[in-house]
């Protein structure tokens, strides 16, 4: 059961991603030879900070302007919940109404 | 004067009851996880392991984009609680035949394909951000997918059949027959292994206050959807019972 679940798993995968199949032309016009060990660049501890210092900036600024647009995403939602809730109970309303009217009809004085 | 019915004496005042508190408790939740909660927390509070395929070693942090777990995690929730709600609603038909069943298990349905949408909106505006990639086809996801797809599956199938006993039998087998798809969903990591969701979001929340609006924000949520549920269903016993005058 779990293999065959696994299965129509993998082939649902290979249907929607078909790029996946292979390496795809251009990648096959590039050369795939592996680095040797030496060719690997050594990491610089120091110039890894600086970069991930420097992301972190720019994390840090993206975030406060994101604020402004948190403001506007949250009144956004308000509104959204609100509409729909709104909607919701105008159907509930509706909906009792046609319980009443359905009440009279079943009622031996609406059946006359 | 007709006697005023059960749904005017009792159920009215209540779906209104919950929809009004899941609609209050929503929006104090999206008010703390969007304007008091600061995004801005000591470094390393609120890490997630970054997925295997990744190069970087360490836990990544989420900066502002745990916000979205305050919706992920609930309408996750939901999508579950309806699952149950669908194939219990199911078992009930088929032992008793009377329509409300067929209205609970129609209304689970539709409000459950709306919470799993939502469920794989939201990870894949997350998953954008912390994976770089929207959609993988991992066991989670494509099991999740798999259930928002026999959700739509019911919904489009039911459309076709004509004869009202035949819609109804069918539903509930069908109810049924989904049953094993939600603990698919939830035990896929075991089962297949760990690609890139992560398999409990709460363990790597580390700060109190977002574990606490974590509690808060589950129940708001699967209040306010409940009250979707109890409005449908109404809407579609009384539609029933048109039919069955006409």
């Amino acid at each position: 059961m779990i293999s065959m679940i696994q299965a129509s798993m993998m082939a649902l995968g290979l249907l929607f991603s078909p790029g996946e199949l292979g390496p795809s032309e251009r990648d096959a016009e590039l050369p795939h030879q592996p680095l040797s060990a030496q060719e690997i660049p050594a990491t610089d501890p120091s110039l890894e900070r600086k970069y991930s210092d420097k992301f972190e900036q720019r994390v840090r600024e993206e975030s406060a302007k994101a604020g402004e647009s948190i403001d506007t995403l949250y009144y956004g939602m308000v509104a959204v919940l609100v509409g729909v809730f709104g909607i919701a109970v105008h159907a509930l309303i509706a909906a009792r109404r046609q319980d009443q009217a359905l009440a009279r009809l079943a009622s031996p004085q609406g059946a006359k | 004067m007709a006697r005023s019915s059960t749904f005017a004496r009792v159920y009215f005042p209540l779906t209104l009851l919950v929809g009004a508190a899941g609609l209050g408790l929503t929006l104090c939740v999206l008010y703390h996880a969007l304007i008091v909660l600061d995004p801005h927390m000591p470094d390393g509070s609120f890490a997630i392991f970054a997925p295997p395929e990744t190069p970087q070693a360490n836990p990544m942090k989420l900066y502002d984009s745990y916000r979205i777990f305050f919706v992920h995690l609930p309408c996750a929730l939901t999508t579950a609680l309806m699952s149950m709600v669908m194939a219990a609603a199911g078992v009930l038909y088929l032992i008793s035949r009377h329509r409300r069943w067929d209205a609970l298990l129609m209304a689970a349905v539709e409000v459950g394909a709306v919470t799993c949408l939502l469920t794989m909106v939201t990870g894949y505006i997350w998953g954008d951000f912390a994976w770089g990639k929207g959609w993988t086809w991992e066991p989670r996801l494509t099991s999740t997918l798999i259930l928002w797809l026999s959700f739509i599956a019911l919904m489009m199938i039911r459309g076709a059949v004509e004869d009202e006993r035949k819609k109804r039998m069918f539903s509930a087998v069908y109810g049924l027959a989904t049953v094993p798809l939600y603990p698919l969903v939830s035990r896929s990591i075991e089962m297949f292994g760990r690609m890139s969701h992560p398999e409990s979001l709460e363990s790597l929340l580390r700060v109190n206050e977002i574990s606490e609006l974590s509690a808060v924000a589950k129940p708001a949520l699967i209040l306010f959807f409940l009250f979707f549920l109890m409005v449908r269903y109404w809407q579609l016993r009384l539609a029933g019972n048109i039919r069955e005058l006409r």
